[in-house]
């Protein structure tokens, strides 16, 4: 059962990953809708992974994967985004995230892609 | 590709290896097996050494054992006594060499002491025994005879016993043939046969080392420098399927290790994709730097640094390859190039390399724009054709013959004489206002090619406008829009005319002079609604004995309409809130009337909107410099002035109904082109009236 953080500004897309999550073992253990709290929760909670949007008030996804890597340099993130941008993702990807998914996000390219950076946890 | 990968390090020479371990250790077992043959052997001579002395003493021991009896039958004692002693001795001497036969031991000799095993030959054991028995009982029977008396050491010569002494000596006599036949010759030469099989045995080890050791090394030579012949060859033929491979590929192949340092081979077509040979060994940046575009070559760096994190899945940042597709640097004058560049890991147990793809992609990229540029044509069509018939066939028909007879205008404007710079701007404020117009009727017949091809063009006469020097070259420009103009013009009308829209209802025109203007009125109507559409407003439009205009002045009335229908909707009627607020119906109205009165023809157009708003107008006219009347006020008629002039436009945007200022001035020219005069009046929030007389 793997434990995952959800960080998005949009409560739908929130509820949304939370939804799809479900039908596998895995949990959503707690949702995030900027930076700061998504930094706070991880502390808090220490889960098996993130899924981060990068457009979002307060602290953005950049900056706040940089934190957690901070924090926990083994930290697997997901970034969940809308952006198309590809030098911002790339960034994202250089401070520390293990992907990236654009939305809108189906069902099973999120899984595939949650699977996929589950694998690349070195134990 | 797997199993011909070469197997490394030791495993390739395990056979070889194995090999020799066997043939050492076969030869080491020889050799030991030499060792312990040369040591029995060698033991086998030091008893026999001791054979021999056995020999020697037993021999010298019967002599004198025979000359002790003669001695003593004689009487000569003196003698007797002497080899008493000697046989004594002797005896001592046999015994210690029974025991080192018997019990293995070490026998001296000239200073040294060498050491003897025991006898293990059953037979020889046997022999041995019996031979110290018969020295025991001769010892036993020479000590009865010189039996010493107590507290006494040396033998007497008195005390003798000739019996024990007799017996004695015959005892040995009698033994001498077994002792010296089997005892101990026998003994001696089976022991030196022993020896030399020995020796022969030495002798075949040695030879089948010699031998196994040269079957060795010629199997050495031929089976195992074969296999390894064998293995070169494979290699060899990998290593050209390689080559062949890289040769004939059609993409640009090579590997950049962790440090983003080109390898050492590269596929031929390399250097025809990217216009460089000698990339081995240089730094994957200064490569890429002489190719894509320098921004794009941060992104790369920094995309392939995140591929070679083992961290990243490939999959999950693979769109974000920024030179996926991307322009060459070429120079100016060569062609357009496109390159399309992919990258993978190459695993290694761990990721060691990056694999870099280039493909020459300029003809997808031509065909895919060719293909765009064929689908934007055919959806114009498309478009064009919809529009065709979803407007009223009346209106299109009449359009498209306005819109023939403006090209034609233009036309003969340019062809005009006069190059100086103020006819030039004449014949470019003419074609603005002409293209202005089409603009505003195409855009109430919903024509949208033509709306479109008539913005661009008008935007381009806008910009010469403004230019202070004109010369013949600057319309050049306005010759292409005109032919395009021309193009669409020919194509609208064939494709209409296929439609079945050219009724003939010109007829009626050349009759009466009067004509049936309803297509008309149902252009103008169409054009308030979509304009009030458009600006969230409600318009009605109604129009009174507008059929009985005549037909010389209808298209420049109608022009002189179409800008005051769109400057009412835009200007002057306000938004159904705006009217309730004041108490008025939320829908506008607009009325057309005409009438005739003492031969004059009198078109009145009026809307019950907001009213002219003089103040704005002169503010607008402060701002464009216009002097005023008295004092900083202007008067009335000069505002009016103003409006009409060109340029002025109350409205800030330039949307597509009003706002360049230049419907007033269309107004100026069909008046003229009519001799007709305006007048204007105004109520501030109730209405604003035109009044347009002209001679019949």
């Amino acid at each position: 059962m793997y434990r995952i953080l959800v960080v998005d500004d949009s409560s739908v897309v929130r509820n949304l990953i939370e939804r799809i999550s479900i039908k596998e073992d895995l949990t959503v253990i707690a949702k995030a809708s900027n930076g700061e709290e998504a930094l706070e929760l991880y502390k808090r909670h220490k889960p098996d992974l993130v899924t981060m949007d990068l457009t979002m008030p307060k602290m953005d996804g950049i900056e706040c994967i940089e934190q957690i890597i901070g924090a926990d340099p083994d930290a697997l993130i997901l970034v969940v985004s809308a952006l198309s941008d590809k030098f911002t993702l790339l960034q994202a990807i250089d401070r520390g995230a293990r992907g990236f998914l654009n939305k809108p996000i189906d069902e099973q390219t999120l899984l595939d892609a949650i699977q996929k950076v589950l694998a690349t946890r070195e134990n | 590709m797997k199993e011909n990968k070469p197997v490394s390090g030791l495993k390739r020479y395990q056979g070889m290896l194995l090999s020799f371990v066997a043939y050492t250790l076969v030869v080491v077992g020889l050799l030991y097996y030499n060792y312990r043959i040369s040591q029995t052997s060698e033991m086998i001579g030091y008893q026999n050494d001791i054979i021999g002395r056995l020999s020697d003493d037993t021999i010298m021991m019967h002599s004198a054992a025979n000359e002790v009896l003669a001695d003593a039958l004689r009487g000569r004692n003196e003698k007797v006594d002497q080899q008493a002693k000697t046989i004594t001795d002797t005896l001592a001497g046999l015994q210690l060499y029974f025991d080192a036969l018997e019990r293995g031991g070490s026998y001296g000799d000239l200073g040294y002491d060498t050491p003897v095993d025991a006898l293990t030959n059953p037979e020889h054991i046997k022999r041995l025994a019996s031979f110290n028995n018969i020295i025991n009982n001769f010892k036993l029977l020479w000590t009865e005879a010189f039996q010493v008396p107590e507290g006494s050491e040396q033998a007497s010569i008195q005390s003798f016993d000739l019996t024990n002494l007799s017996r004695a000596v015959d005892l040995i006599n009698g033994s001498m043939n077994n002792i010296y036949d089997i005892y101990i010759e026998d003994t001696w030469s089976e022991n030196l046969a022993q020896m030399a099989k020995y020796a022969a045995y030495s002798r075949n080890i040695m030879i089948a080392i010699g031998v196994i050791t040269a079957l060795y090394f010629i199997v050495f030579v031929f089976y195992f420098v074969r296999r390894l012949g064998v293995a070169d060859r494979k290699l060899a033929l990998a290593t050209r399927e390689i080559e062949d491979i890289m040769e004939t590929v059609k993409e640009g192949l090579f590997l950049v290790d962790k440090e983003l340092t080109v390898g050492s081979q590269h596929s031929s077509q390399l250097k025809h994709i990217i216009g460089q040979d000698n990339i081995a060994n240089q730094k994957l940046e200064q490569v890429l730097g002489k190719v894509i575009p320098g921004d794009a070559l941060e992104s790369t760096r920094l995309f392939i640094n995140q591929l070679m994190n083992k961290k990243v899945v490939p999959e999950l940042i693979d769109t974000l390859n920024p030179i996926s597709r991307v322009r060459m640097k070429t120079n100016f004058s060569d062609p357009e190039r496109w390159l399309s560049f992919n990258f993978s890991r190459v695993m290694d147990q761990e990721i060691s390399r990056i694999l870099v793809s280039v493909a020459d992609i300029t003809k997808e990229v031509e065909l895919e724009r060719r293909l765009e540029e064929a689908k934007a044509k055919h959806d114009e069509q498309i478009e064009l054709l919809s529009s065709l018939l979803s407007s009223d066939p009346h209106l299109v028909e009449a359009f498209l013959e306005k819109s023939r007879k403006t090209a034609s205008y233009i036309n003969n404007v340019l062809r005009e004489e006069g190059y100086d710079v103020r006819e030039l701007k004449r014949k470019i404020d003419i074609i603005f206002r002409e293209i202005h117009s089409l603009k505003g009727e195409a855009s109430a017949v919903k024509l949208s090619a033509y709306v479109s091809l008539c913005e661009v063009f008008e935007n381009r006469v806008q910009v010469l406008k403004r230019q202070p020097d004109l010369t013949g070259d600057d319309f050049l420009s306005v010759a292409v829009y005109l032919e395009e103009l021309e193009v669409l013009n020919d194509r609208a009308t064939t494709v209409f005319s296929r439609l079945g829209g050219n009724r003939d209802h010109g007829t009626a025109h050349l009759a009466t002079g009067m004509v049936d203007n309803s297509h008309g009125l149902d252009l103008l109507n169409s054009l308030a609604q979509q304009a009030a559409k458009r600006n969230g407003k409600q318009v009605r439009l109604c129009s009174e004995n507008t059929s009985h205009l005549p037909q010389n002045v209808q298209q420049p009335l109608q022009d002189i309409l179409i800008q005051m229908v769109r400057n009412a909707v835009v200007h002057g009627i306000e938004t159904p809130e705006q009217r309730q607020q004041v108490g008025k119906q939320k829908e506008g109205n607009i009325r057309i009337r005409f009438a005739e009165k003492n031969g004059q023809g009198v078109l009145s157009f009026e809307d019950d909107g907001r009213g002219i708003d003089f103040d704005q107008l002169a503010r607008i006219a402060k701002e464009r410099g216009i002097a005023p009347d008295n004092g900083d006020g202007y008067s009335r008629n000069k505002l009016i002035a103003v409006m009409f002039a060109s340029g002025v436009s109350t409205v800030k945007t330039n949307s597509e109904d009003a706002g360049r200022g230049v419907g007033t001035s269309i107004i100026q020219d069909r008046l003229r082109q009519i001799n007709g005069k305006i007048s204007v009046n105004s109520q501030p929030g109730q209405l604003t009236r035109f009044v347009i007389a002209f001679p019949m």
